[in-house]
């Protein structure tokens, strides 16, 4: 009987190996390739970090998309390291998730004494969304705990080697898009490193629809959510004022960044939050570094899909932002 | 730490080899004991301490009761224990729906209350812990058992990391004897235990959470509008989600103690092909069924006071049952249909007697297909977020829903669906005969080989969807 066992195990895990490496092989061959998946607990192992004593000194980088894939962690390391600082950038911003709730999380967190980066534009400091990011906060202040930390590290470990850990491949999924005559999955143009940032690679993607439907959807959006009036919006905006006076009173900073976009994208949000109503008055009773890409020239990179930098342009904004931070005083 | 994480198989790859390489049994049982700390800590540190306390004050009370000749005295044990016990599971787990609800009665007379949020945080596993502890310090009160001298034995009785959480619930009497003697462990109770373990990991992450779970996500969604295949499609598919996600766990942990020599008893065993609702409470959430059984319907005179008092207690016990599984309307409504599911059941069978044509085989799987069917009517009850939702749903179930309500398009999700409930249901025909997993070792290992290697390899392909276990909400 034992030896049954034995030998129902030992050929189990040959087949079950064999299967997943085949498996892998023949996805690599059609041009598919291993990412990290971002999660609640991801976003919960930075958060963590964000808040670990100095040096290095932390720099949250919060912001949706357009920061989570428009800047590296990793080149705004080196090119910090190369001015002759020590920092760290923590990616905590969250693609499709307007970041205000992270910031006051950030600002009720007396650990945190460092610079919060918030990628945002007048249309994100709208109250209608300040909420987007909540739940990834109360998921860090309630949930998250060692045994979840070691899950994740291993979790990401995985997806960084293996094709089966994407949910598009799981084999269910494949059998219901066999099923439903939709073949394979697409090819993602989109990918996530172990930091949580990422990038859009256009040159994978169908560069008309993704722009077409980028527009459509900004088209639709202001007129089912027209703006709140500029007083309005700047009398809720004080409420943010205080958080980022509470983060100054612990000697960290706060840095609004207006990231780049283009086209009928930045027309249509123009229309809507005109900028000498909104960023500017901000900026006048705002305790914080204001950027705006407009006043940069070298932050002004083409957004192919109207919204978004390319995945070759990231090193290249990243340095762009840390120097115009460097300009503005804040390193 | 669940037992599909990542951070659980680095645990019990820590654990066991270190258990097993101990000789010392009582060494082994402190290990077992530091490790189960561990196991439950994880979740969050301060519950540890809550539980034990109910440990460490159970176990003291136990010990007066005993001593005790005083018959008052030992009531004032008894009672002092069950108080502690329920006031814990009363403050964390009913506070807020006790509050909510007398709002909700104030307002209907004209009071208004602000709504609050007591922001209580629910310890993992209480419900469960709360009646072990229970039917411990009843049985000592009751004379069925003496109480054990070791602190250690009975901690470990109640945080024995396999059963903690989520069940099934023991009895000390049936775990005591497995740690007054020494647990061996064997290459084959390894081998079948860590069968189990994938197999209930199987029927989690690709039955629960792949094939079942979108189409009751889908149903119970508040804004669909369910007509009457789709309400039906959302019962049966959260039927079977629930029995892959709980019996899945239970199959996990029965495997897992397994491994370490123990044995647990069984909490599910083919429940979709019993024939009448008594007998799926001999087959679903065993362990449970059992517990109220002997705590409540018994003590409350069961049949024994006249036919329409037992009528009551199967009323007041599955109510009961309802409202421990959550603290919400929909929960008490779920556990009261099962009350008069199993009434009605037994006035039928009372007044029509024994007929041959019931032991007729076709008979009895239409039996066991209206039994399914009355069960996924009452699941409703439990998967809705609201009474308001079910009735809805219990409205399009029986051809009355609105002209704009949807049906379920006949895609991927539910072909799959689809074949998952016919195969899910035919396999539980196939092991309702079969006693636990005996039948495992029986098999030819070619076939053993195959059942692993495919449960084994649909569980690595099957990412990215995992849920919670659904009863560790309770």
């Amino acid at each position: 009987m034992r030896t049954h066992w034995l030998l129902t195990w030992f050929l189990a895990a040959a087949i079950t190996l064999s299967g997943w490496a085949t498996f892998e092989w023949y996805w690599r061959g059609q041009g598919y390739a291993p990412t990290v998946m971002d999660s609640f607990d991801l976003w919960a192992q930075h958060r963590a970090r964000a808040v670990k004593s100095a040096p290095p000194q932390r720099v949250a980088l919060l912001g949706a998309s357009r920061i989570q894939y428009g800047i590296s962690p990793a080149v705004f390391r080196d090119e910090t390291h190369a001015l002759g600082l020590s920092v760290d950038p923590v990616m905590l911003a969250v693609n499709g998730h307007y970041p205000l709730a992270a910031l006051r999380d950030l600002s009720e967190d007396e650990k945190f004494v460092g610079i919060a980066i918030v990628g945002i534009d007048a249309r994100g400091m709208d109250r209608r969304v300040w909420e987007m990011q909540r739940e990834y906060v109360q998921h860090y202040h309630h949930n998250w705990s060692p045994s979840r930390e070691l899950h994740r590290r291993l979790l990401t470990q995985i997806q960084t080697v293996s094709i089966a850990e994407r949910p598009d491949f799981a084999l269910v999924t494949l059998v219901k898009r066999a099923l439903d005559g939709y073949g394979s999955p697409h090819k993602e143009y989109v990918t996530l490193e172990r930091d949580r940032s990422g990038g859009t690679d256009y040159k994978k993607s169908n560069l008309a629809l993704i722009r077409a439907a980028r527009i459509n959807e900004h088209r639709t959006y202001y007129p089912a959510n027209p703006p709140p009036s500029s007083e309005v919006w700047l009398t809720e905006m004080r409420e943010v004022v205080r958080w980022v006076e509470r983060i100054n009173a612990r000697g960290g900073k706060v840095v609004f960044y207006r990231e780049p976009v283009s086209d009928e994208h930045f027309d249509l949000d123009e229309q809507n939050f005109p900028r000498p109503t909104y960023w500017d008055k901000l900026a006048a009773i705002m305790p914080a570094t204001m950027i705006d890409f407009r006043d940069h020239p070298t932050l002004r990179i083409d957004t192919p899909d109207t919204s978004h930098i390319d995945i070759g342009d990231i090193d290249r904004h990243t340095r762009a932002l840390v120097r115009a931070l460097r300009q503005q005083g804040v390193f | 730490m669940t037992f599909d994480s990542l951070t659980f198989a680095v645990f019990l790859a820590i654990v066991f080899p270190l258990y097993a390489l101990l000789r010392s049994w009582p060494a082994r049982k402190n290990v077992l004991l530091v490790a189960s700390c561990v196991f439950y800590g994880s979740w969050n540190p301060f519950f540890l301490l809550l539980l034990a306390f109910t440990t460490v004050f159970d176990w003291w009370a136990a010990q007066r009761i005993h001593t005790s000749q005083n018959e008052r005295q030992r009531r004032i044990w008894f009672w002092a224990s069950i108080a502690a016990s329920l006031s814990l599971l009363g403050y964390f787990k009913y506070a807020q729906f006790f509050a909510n609800t007398a709002i909700d009665w104030f307002g209907m007379v004209g009071v208004k209350y602000q709504p609050i949020d007591l922001g209580i945080v629910l310890p993992l596993g209480i419900s469960f812990y709360t009646f072990e502890s229970i039917s411990y310090i009843t049985d000592v009160y009751k004379k069925r058992l003496a109480p054990t001298k070791s602190l250690r034995d009975y901690g470990l009785f109640m945080t024995f990391f396999p059963h903690l959480v989520a069940g099934p619930i023991m009895r000390f009497a049936d775990f005591n004897a497995q740690t007054t003697t020494p647990r061996h462990v064997t290459g084959d109770a390894v081998s079948l235990g860590a069968f189990m373990l994938v197999g209930g990991l199987f029927l989690k992450i690709v039955g629960a959470d792949h094939v079942f779970a979108p189409i009751s996500d889908i149903v119970f969604a508040p804004t669909f509008q369910a007509g009457f295949v789709a309400s039906w499609a959302g019962a049966f598919s959260f039927s079977m989600q629930v029995y892959c996600d709980f019996a899945g766990y239970s199959l996990a942990a029965l495997g897992i103690a397994k491994m370490f020599g123990f044995h647990l008893p069984p909490n599910f065993e083919a429940p979709f092909a019993s024939v009448g609702i008594a007998e799926l409470w001999t087959r679903w959430h065993i362990s449970l069924s059992n517990w109220l059984r002997d705590y409540v319907f018994n003590p409350l005179g069961h049949y024994r006071k006249g036919r329409l008092r037992g009528y009551l207690n199967v009323m007041i016990t599955f109510t009961a049952c309802g409202f421990w599984h959550g603290a919400a309307w929909h929960f008490v409504a779920w556990g009261a249909m099962h009350g008069a599911f199993l009434v009605v059941e037994r006035l039928l069978k009372d007044s029509i007697g024994d007929w041959k044509v019931w032991d007729v085989k076709p008979v009895r799987w239409m039996f066991a297909l209206l039994t399914f069917a009355l069960f996924s009517w009452a699941v409703v009850y439990f998967r809705a977020p609201t009474l308001a939702l079910a009735w809805e749903r219990t409205v399009a179930m029986f051809g009355f829903a609105s002209k704009s309500a949807a049906t379920l398009a006949w895609n991927g999700d539910a072909k799959v669906f689809a074949a998952g409930l016919v195969l899910g249901l035919v396999a539980q025909a196939w092991l309702k005969s079969r006693k636990g997993w005996d039948w495992v070792p029986a098999i030819a290992w070619p076939w053993r080989v195959a059942l692993l290697a495919s449960m084994s390899l649909a569980i690595i392909l099957s990412p990215g969807k995992t849920q919670a276990f659904i009863y560790f909400q309770f």
